[in-house]
């Protein structure tokens, strides 16, 4: 249980790293995979399409085409009013949530 | 759109397809769409430089299935409640009318009443059908016996006699025999539909 904390963090939070990459633009399969793949987020693309097959099942992100300027269409995805309002309330837990948990595991926590 | 897809770009998608079998097939289409986009309009020598940086499809399939929700697991066969009861109170009834005559099948009867594999109907003709054949087989006799009586003499005496205690005897029998099929058809039947009576309305 312990050994795979990086996994086990990676998995709580990847879903609102993609809102919170969608909420600034929408952007395509790929372009999110290269920016999720680099940030150590996920391992592949592969990860990526599940995780925006279950977004947009649950209403918080939608897909458009759009023809690129030099390339083919792309299918692009973007938040969706919902996708804001589930990000934003994220967004107001992670702070608190994340300097509880700094408090209590940090080196300088006390006895 | 009329761009031709190179031939290095054609196996490596067909290759990522047959690693995603298996996989959500919208998700999978989404995948090899989503690669075939990036891809798409890039010579052999670019195709095969740009493929050279992704990933090898069967580790882009392998974490897509990591990902997808696990399949539902198929529904536990649990037993049927009081399932055992239900056994016992079949076997009560075949067997204890050889055992302990009168009280086996009795205490078998109301087992079987008590049971949950059977439904109430079957319960009441399980209840109905002994005595039914008993009275049925006690009438043919007596019908019998009657024409039998229509010549009373001094030297029949005895073999009515005899008569009347082999008609109830003869009842015996037929439920000593109805008794225990009756048990083996309550069984083959609650053993078919796992011994679970189905739901009356």
């Amino acid at each position: 249980m312990v050994a795979d904390v990086g996994t086990q963090l990676r998995k709580g939070v990847v879903e609102f790293c993609v809102l919170g990459l969608l909420s600034r633009q929408a952007m395509y399969g790929w372009e999110l995979s290269e920016q999720l793949v680099s940030s150590g987020l996920i391992a592949s693309i592969g990860t990526l399409y599940p995780m925006l097959a279950r977004l947009r099942s649950q209403g918080l992100v939608t897909a458009y085409d759009e023809a690129s300027v030099s390339g083919p269409v792309r299918k692009y995805y973007r938040l969706t009013a919902l996708g804001e309002a589930q990000l934003e309330s994220f967004r107001l837990q992670w702070a608190p949530f994340a300097a509880t948990v700094d408090q209590l595991v940090g080196k300088d926590s006390g006895s | 759109m009329t761009e031709q897809t190179s031939n290095t770009v054609k196996t490596y998608l067909a290759r990522l397809d047959a690693a995603l079998a298996g996989v959500d097939p919208d998700v999978r289409l989404e995948i090899v769409s989503g690669i075939r986009e990036e891809l798409a309009g890039l010579d052999d020598d670019a195709a095969a430089a740009r493929i050279a940086e992704m990933d090898d499809p069967a580790l882009i399939a392998a974490e897509a299935r990591a990902e997808m929700p696990p399949a539902p697991a198929p529904p536990v066969a649990e037993a049927a409640p009081g399932r055992a009861f239900s056994i016992a109170a079949v076997l009560v009834l075949i067997i204890g009318t050889f055992v302990v005559p009168i009280i086996g099948p009795l205490v078998g009867l109301v087992w079987v009443s008590m049971a949950k594999a059977w439904t109430r109907r079957e319960k009441i003709v399980a209840w109905v059908r002994p005595f039914a054949a008993g009275l049925i087989v006690l009438a043919i006799s007596f019908v019998a016996s009657l024409f039998g009586q229509n010549q009373p003499t001094q030297t029949n005496q005895p073999t009515l006699a005899f008569a009347f205690v082999a008609q109830w005897h003869f009842v015996f029998i037929v439920m000593f025999i109805v008794l225990p099929i009756e048990g083996i058809v309550l069984l083959v039947r609650a053993n078919k539909r796992g011994w679970r009576a189905p739901s009356q309305p």
